[in-house]
């Protein structure tokens, strides 16, 4: 009996795993698409401008944000989209909702399933590196990407050349980017200031001074929250002799630069302004924005980083729980001991995109066709700002000015459709900054606080030349996507455990750290780019 | 069933109860009405927080009773139709789930709890092997592609519907309740099994098929983790549970990278409460019509008649 | 001729058992045994791009990475921990839970609380992590902040690493407990109500009738799940412990499912997922198995 059953089981096994090869070996092969649109003889490309003979579908990524009330694939924007561009074409316009929180993972998943659409994008450069890495895009012909789009190309193509290459191929394409500098922005609280009779702090140590005259009054501490991506905080920490070389190796988005110096700096000061009392002394729960700002708006600190827009909620829920409150923009060299602003500053591109391996040639051009459409300043214009008179009027400068409370049917997304044009530009621009400028007082901030972004327009404006470029790698830095997520957990403990330690115990545990840090990955990384660079594979921007 | 309300009102008239007994019964009171309170804590929490005003849920302040009061944000629920269209979608998939889940899961338990059939432990077995022998997120996943149900109602429905663990703990039930010589004598009578399941088996064991129907229900209502996998260009087979975390979580952006000049503004606090409190009372009031079930045995009329 | 005839009638009275179980084995192999070919990917340098068939095989070198990194062995034994400290809290709750529960006469009352046990089951870890730490912060939780109003100082209940194993311990015992009494409800109903009778007869009071009626009546449903959540010590909710993980107590918190997903998710490598899955799952059924044979050996029923 029991061996009975024991090679029963084995035979439905057998059979089981042979019907799992067979549905696992059975994924649909290639089909032989055109993959060039030159014509034959090689010397032009084919003509679409009369629309394609049988219609394309093109699948456009666009990030869903979850905004409540808010289709991203199906609104009247998408509609429009397939109206006036589309139907002109013969071109199907499809948009595919990428998750903007789980945008990795979505692709990934996509690309395994080769249903991935037909733009493969990241607003970061290593990760757009990472899906050139999983074999996820195809090489560009750019001759073809100038003769279909060729407005968008002739914006766009310095920052093809440079940036657009891996290991000698052209693999991304761009959005153009005219950073803004002066919408991150950390709010002080003014009325707290005048109430321990300080001034604005300039520096490191003013800042210090104005926490513990807080703490001294018993108003709050200053704001803080966890640094888990996006590692920008050893800014402030630079000076001027730190080499182009140093920063090659340790400036990155997303690996943490533990073990070098303006990180020790950092930690430093964090531990020792943690172990005054006066910064946030549970900061490192503050693993999301909102709870930095449930703390700032409460009343329980008195500063808040952010990314200010004029819908956003922070002044109202601040007002409400704390009537009197007055807010001012801090001074960013604040931040700095020698009062200097050091900032990240944007490579000039925004969005990093590439063309999914799976896309056959036509709607390749048909995805030129597309950017080229949205790069026409009327298209773009609507696509930013809506429908005039609905959305909006034009003041006598020719700047939109958004109509408030505005519901009818060409509502625009709450960040303004951005996650349609980010695919041309990173930032609404008239192409002229005193315009810009303008606009952006109204866009940034909600009606009364347009004094915010002047007082940060006018720090950007004294620290401007502190801006520091990352500089990018011409080649893949493999061990980057092997340890960066081991590294990420890794310091998120470590620099907790730094900050909030005895300042007895911190040189030892910073050298100790940094020691399993390097051995954990961080050593291969810094090997690694030390190659490359010496190779000559990376591009410093001015 | 008349045997059962006679031997439980006999209770009373056997056992005089002692003043030892009142107080432990008072503690057994005390206890459990505590640790309900504390239970219904975090849904009042919830629920409070859906109605207050957004500015001092923000400022996390609402703990327990609300601040402030509007209904706006349940307004906004109602009035949004894609949250309406998920609440469909939920509905459906959990009904046709839990439909399909029960069919094979009496089979199941039934057939296997049955001594004459042959390769019940093979059988068993191998359906045990699968609940912990799991391939793993990308395997699935790829299985799921080459099935060609991804983006597909299908593959909400079909790929869980046959728990293991549900049935582990049907057969279980379905062994120690139902009495071998019931059935033995149905089939000696020439019942077939089909007929025995319907007409002995299922109002015997009332109880455990409502425990597990709940399971299925609540179980497919509350899952999204396949909906977040499977469901990507489908926009509309978002079911609610998928719809909330894609909701909830949204907020916890901060992408430095992401300059530009519009804000990053995520979804009030208010709303997303609302949204919790929406997308849970539909399936917590499935459960007082299954709760009756458990109140009382049905074991002993059907044995002595 | 005698066989032949057995075997008809054996036949004709089984058929429909095996018809029953055609639908319920095909939907075990089409849904889950299909699904592993494709744990090839714990072999391979696997690239989604390229597929199962177009990746590189390394044969075991994932595995020697996985066994060999700095975080696995640790996360083996936080995960075997909390996991461990589950059976012993989060188990037995429900069947004390289940057993006072039949002890309350006043029906409203019972179907009240019972309802409200429930709850906590309907909301999810993001929701339940967040409410978490509105209470249990140490500068402004609603229970420090309570504490220190009674005199006693704040307790760190999410930075300490042992208060953070009792916390995470105490929310999985009071998430589920409710729920968990259901299955022990359900149980309960099936004990045969002459047995009570006969006992009460006997003279057993409230305690003998519950020692000796109802826990032998729920013992196989006891033993039933305890086997199961056995062969689960090695998985574990990553839901429950990313809501309620936090930077400063880190020591308990990395555990398998924790490394599945940071490097499946956040780290876009499958193939170290997949193997770490798939050694988890080798150990939890070889512990299912054992404690299945333990079960069998001293008289239970087991699982298969």
């Amino acid at each position: 009996m029991r061996k009975k059953a024991a090679r029963s089981a084995a035979v439905v096994l057998a059979a089981a795993m042979t019907v799992g090869i067979l549905a696992g070996c059975g994924s649909k092969g290639q089909g032989n698409e055109e993959t060039s649109n030159r014509t034959e003889d090689g010397t032009g490309f084919k003509d679409y401008s009369e629309g394609f003979p049988e219609e394309v579908t093109i699948q456009i990524p666009v990030y869903d944000r979850a905004y409540e009330g808010w289709d991203p694939t199906d609104n009247y924007y998408t509609n429009w989209v397939q109206t006036e561009f589309g139907d002109k074409y013969n071109i199907n316009v499809e948009y595919v909702a990428i998750g903007r929180t789980t945008e990795v993972q979505d692709y990934m998943q996509m690309i395994a399933a080769q249903t991935a659409p037909d733009i493969i994008m990241s607003y970061d450069m290593p990760q757009a590196v990472n899906y050139y890495n999983e074999d996820a895009m195809q090489p560009l012909d750019l001759e073809e990407i100038e003769y279909y789009a060729p407005t968008y190309y002739a914006n766009m193509k310095d920052t093809v050349a440079q940036y657009g290459s891996l290991d000698g191929e052209n693999m991304f394409f761009f959005a153009e980017r005219n950073p803004v500098y002066y919408s991150e922005i950390t709010l002080i609280r003014q009325d707290w200031l005048d109430e321990v009779g300080m001034d604005m702090p300039t520096n490191e140590a003013e800042l210090e001074e104005v926490g513990r005259a807080w703490k001294e009054a018993g108003l709050g501490t200053l704001g803080n929250s966890l640094i888990t991506q996006s590692f920008t905080y050893e800014y402030p920490y630079f000076d001027d002799s730190i080499s182009e070389e140093e920063y090659g190796k340790y400036l990155d988005l997303t690996v943490a630069p533990l073990t070098w110096e303006p990180s020790e700096k950092y930690l430093k000061n964090l531990n020792e302004e943690y172990n005054e009392g006066i910064v946030d002394q549970e900061f490192y729960l503050n693993a999301q924005d909102t709870d930095w700002k449930a703390d700032f708006v409460s009343g329980r600190c008195g500063t808040y980083k952010f990314r200010i827009g004029n819908t956003t909620d922070v002044f109202d829920s601040l007002l409400a729980n704390n009537p009197d409150a007055e807010v001012s923009t801090l001074d960013p060299g604040a931040l700095s001991p020698e009062g200097k602003g050091y900032y990240y500053a944007y490579p000039p591109y925004g969005m990093v995109m590439g063309i999914s391996t799976t896309t056959p040639a036509e709607e390749r051009a048909a995805v030129w066709m597309y950017l080229e459409w949205l790069n026409q300043p009327e298209n773009l214009f609507k696509m930013q700002n809506g429908v005039e008179g609905d959305n909006y009027t034009l003041d006598e400068d020719g700047i939109a000015v958004p109509i408030a409370g505005f519901e009818g049917e060409s509502k625009l997304s709450q960040n303004n459709n951005k996650d349609y044009w980010c695919l041309v530009v990173e930032d609404v621009t008239y192409g002229d900054a005193e315009k810009d400028y303008k606009a952006n007082l109204r866009l940034l901030a909600p009606a009364g606080y347009e004094y915010l972004i002047e007082q940060a327009y006018n720090y950007y404006q004294e620290d401007a030349e502190y801006g520091i470029v990352t500089p990018v790698f011409t080649k893949v830095i493999e061990s980057i996507s092997e340890y960066s997520s081991d590294l990420n957990a890794m310091w998120q403990e470590f620099y907790v455990d730094l900050a909030t330690c005895d300042p007895s115990e911190f040189d030892a545990k910073y050298e100790e750290y940094c020691q399993e840090y390097l051995e954990g990955g961080y050593q291969d990384i810094l090997d690694e780019k030390q190659e490359a660079m010496e190779e000559g594979s990376y591009i410093i921007a001015e | 069933m008349t045997a059962v309300k006679r031997s439980v009102k006999g209770t009373k008239k056997i056992v005089g109860r002692t003043k030892k007994d009142y107080v432990i019964t008072a503690c057994f009171y005390i206890i459990l009405a505590l640790v309900a309170a504390i239970c219904l804590f975090p849904f009042l929490h919830v629920l409070s927080k859906s109605i207050s005003d957004e500015a001092y849920v923000i400022a996390n302040k609402v703990v327990l009773f609300p601040k402030g009061f509007s209904l706006d944000a349940y307004k906004k629920v109602f009035a949004d139709s894609s949250i309406m269209r998920s609440l469909y979608v939920s509905v459906v998939v959990t009904v046709a789930f839990t439909a399909i889940g029960m069919f094979l899961t009496v089979c199941a338990s039934y057939a296997l709890t049955r001594k004459e059939l042959k390769g019940r432990r093979v059988m068993t077995f191998l359906i045990m092997v699968s609940m912990y022998f799991t391939a793993g997120t990308i395997p699935d996943y790829l299985l799921m592609n080459n099935l060609h149900m991804l983006d597909t109602w299908w593959c909400l429905i079909l790929p869980l519907c046959f728990s293991p663990y549900n049935f582990l703990i049907m057969k279980n039930n379905f062994s120690s309740t139902i009495p071998n010589s019931l059935i033995e004598a149905a089939v000696m009578d020439g019942a077939g099994h089909f007929t025995i399941l319907a007409r002995i088996v299922l109002p015997l064991t009332k109880p455990i098929i409502a425990t597990i129907t709940l399971f299925y229900a609540v179980g497919r209502w509350n899952t999204y983790s396949d909906a977040l996998y499977y469901i990507k260009q489908r926009v509309d087979l978002r079911p609610l549970q998928l719809k909330l975390y894609y909701l909830v979580v949204s907020a916890q952006e901060s992408f430095q990278a992401e300059g530009g000049v519009t804000g990053v503004l995520t979804n009030p606090e208010v709303l997303k409460a609302a949204c919790v409190i929406f997308a849970t009372i539909p399936i917590i009031i499935a459960y007082p019509f299954v709760q009756k079930y458990f109140v009382q045995g049905t074991m002993v009329g059907a044995v002595k008649e | 001729m005698n066989i032949k005839m057995k075997n008809r009638l054996y036949f004709k009275r089984t058929w429909m058992l095996y018809l029953m179980m055609v639908l319920p084995m095909l939907f075990i192999i089409v849904f889950k045994y299909c699904a592993y070919p494709g744990l090839a990917i714990a072999f391979q340098d696997y690239k989604v791009a390229r597929g199962i068939t177009g990746s590189e095989w390394v044969g075991l070198e994932i595995f020697k990475k996985i066994f060999t990194h700095r975080d696995f062995l640790p996360s083996v034994r936080n995960t075997l921990l909390l996991n461990i400290l589950d059976l012993i809290f989060s188990f037995p709750m429900p069947i004390i839970l289940a057993l006072v529960l039949n002890e309350i006469r006043c029906k409203w009352f019972k179907k009240v609380t019972q309802t409200l046990l429930y709850l906590p089951h309907f909301l999810s870890w993001v929701i339940i992590g967040g409410l978490g730490y509105q209470l249990f912060s140490m500068s402004t939780g609603v229970v420090n902040i309570l504490i220190e109003n009674a005199g006693g100082s704040p307790i760190p209940f999410l930075q300490d690493d042992v208060w953070w194993v009792i916390t995470y311990v105490l929310i999985g015992v009071w998430q589920s407990m409710g729920w968990g009494t259901i299955i022990y409800l359900a149980a309960i109903t099936g004990v045969n109500p002459e047995l009570y009778e006969a006992a009460r007869v006997d003279g057993a009071g409230r305690w003998k009738q519950c020692w000796h009626v109802t826990l032998p009546g729920i013992r196989s449903a006891i033993v039933t799940l305890l086997i199961m959540n056995l062969g689960r010590v090695m998985q574990g909710s990553f839901e429950r412990i990313f809501a309620l993980m936090n930077a400063k107590a880190t020591e308990f918190t990395t555990t398998i499912p924790v490394l599945v997903y940071r490097w499946g998710i956040e780290g876009g490598k499958f193939s170290e997922a997949t193997a770490l899955g798939l050694f988890q799952s080798v150990i939890g059924l070889i512990l299912v198995l054992a404690a299945d044979f333990v079960a069998k050996r001293m008289g239970e029923e087991g699982l298969i």
